[in-house]
């Protein structure tokens, strides 16, 4: 057991040390890739522009969920007034980021790990080294800024549709005057609460397209090791990004 | 000159080379043979630093890649090409882009027409004239293998790598692909490492002929010398016996 114990540990930092690797060497490819913006541009369409409706769907239904819930408890106290406010509130600091991460993180973060994954496997990574093509500038880099661009455009977009949502769902619920609804959003809200959120979806995107790109790029044994490596990708993501965003609300807000 | 000195590999603590060493002098088309799973690929990995020895040295024209660092190591690669086992294409480009994937993806001085030429001349040198906008997926083993010598060939590299570049094609693909390596190999006065363990293309495309075997290098046949070695190893496993 402890020799069990011993190896997991001694794993884990060593994947942290990777892990730290590769974003340093992000970081230093940054300044160095070639033909980097056409690269990205490609990116942000193949990665971003189609996760649109995935974000648009998901922030319609948790905007119409969360303002159902909460109309029926302000009712209770006479505090509909204050609908548009907390609406927006929970969306722009929490909602919109949380889960539109976890939703890309699905989606974008499982087709980076298999993809990087099955050119792991099929030798296609080892045919970039050996053409002297450094896999970080050519295919890490590229990748981690169009998650790191795509992230806040496609939050706000959640941080909309999703007020939005509550509008509809609240106000005929509420039955309070629609300009009610804004008019405590103005109030109660000031425009960090969205940039802390645009913050946010900068950190988680950053995280997504780090953690895909490692499991990736560490994928072992065939087709077997694709599915592990996009599902090991899938799952720390969703888990750091909800750590992180809990200490990212701490200091942010 | 490609120089390996006291090279040793482990993979999970299993020796797969130990201790070898081999002068590859420029111009010269040199064969490692050997059973499946010898390690035979393992040397050409080396060669290109894809991995790193556990000990030794791996000089390309007097530097050693173990020590480089990656923009350095990057740099020697360049004088490098290698054709993979599996060919290795990317299946997401076309055989074209493929091909002309090193000329597009660094700092040189060529223009569209000066790469589409230079595309053309490797696809026509392997003989795949008019395939340009097909993809990987559509094409044989054999020809994915004619595209990605062309894709290696395409910088003029000073060495050519080929992993096991016959394997799974029928006689007379093979036939075609072994005449290619020498035609190659002479027309761009290459240094040739072939690793196979094909009979017909070790005969065709070999001056030196390395059999490796427990992880050692024996001594160097030719093709004339080593139908009949005196090595009871090699002579088992050229004439298809079971041995020791």
């Amino acid at each position: 057991m402890f020799k069990r114990l011993g190896n997991f540990i001694i794993l884990y930092f060593e994947n942290l040390g990777k892990l730290t690797h590769l974003s340093l060497r992000f970081l230093q490819s940054i300044f160095s890739s070639y033909k980097l913006t056409q690269k990205v541009i490609h990116q942000v369409y193949m990665l971003g522009v189609k996760s649109l409706p995935i974000t648009i769907i998901t922030s319609i239904f948790i905007g119409m969920a969360f303002t159902l819930q909460i109309v029926r408890e302000f009712e209770k106290f006479g505090a509909n007034f204050m609908l548009g406010g907390i609406v927006g509130l929970a969306i722009w600091r929490e909602l919109a980021p949380l889960l539109t991460g976890v939703a890309v993180s699905a989606r974008i973060g499982a087709a980076i790990a298999s993809e990087l994954g099955t050119m792991r496997v099929t030798e296609q990574v080892d045919a970039l080294k050996a053409l002297s093509q450094d896999p970080v500038k050519y295919l890490v880099a590229p990748r981690i800024i169009a998650v790191m661009i795509m992230m806040p455009l496609l939050v706000g977009v959640a941080d909309a549709v999703g007020f939005m949502s509550g509008f509809v769902v609240g106000v005929p619920m509420a039955n309070i005057n629609p300009n009610a609804y804004f008019n405590s959003a103005l109030t109660m809200l000031d425009s960090f609460d969205i940039i802390g959120g645009l913050i946010k979806a900068l950190v988680f995107g950053f995280l997504i397209g780090l953690i895909s790109c490692f499991e990736g790029l560490n994928t072992k044994a065939g087709a077997k090791g694709v599915g592990i490596s996009t599902t090991r990708a899938v799952v720390s993501t969703i888990i750091s990004i909800f750590i992180v965003n809990f200490f990212l609300s701490y200091v942010l807000f | 000159m490609i120089e390996l000195c006291h090279l040793s590999k482990s993979f999970d603590g299993k020796a797969i080379l130990n201790d070898i060493s081999i002068s590859i002098p420029t111009g010269k088309k040199v064969t490692i043979i050997g059973p499946s799973g010898s390690g035979k690929s393992t040397i050409l990995k080396l060669i290109l630093c894809l991995i790193k020895p556990d000990s030794g040295k791996v000089l390309v024209d007097g530097v050693d890649m173990t020590l480089l660092g990656i923009a350095d190591l990057y740099e020697i690669r360049k004088k490098i090409g290698l054709l993979f086992q599996s060919a290795a294409l990317f299946d997401s480009m076309s055989v074209e882009e493929n091909v002309g994937f090193s000329l597009f993806e660094s700092d040189h001085s060529y223009s569209e027409s000066q790469i589409q030429k230079k595309i053309n001349d490797a696809l026509e040198l392997v003989e795949m004239t008019g395939f340009n906008t097909m993809y990987p997926a559509e094409l044989s083993g054999g020809q994915q293998k004619r595209v990605a010598l062309a894709r290696a060939i395409i910088t003029n590299p000073q060495y050519l790598l080929f992993d096991e570049p016959t394997t799974g094609l029928d006689p007379v693909l093979s036939t075609s692909i072994e005449n290619l390596i020498v035609r190659i190999s002479d027309e761009l006065k290459t240094t040739a490492i072939v690793v196979t363990h094909q009979i017909s293309t070790i005969m065709r495309t070999s001056d030196d002929i390395y059999y490796l075997h427990d992880g050692c290098l024996c001594d160097p046949e030719t093709p004339k010398t080593i139908t009949k070695s005196a090595n009871p190893i090699i002579a088992n496993f050229i004439n298809g016996k079971l041995g020791k």
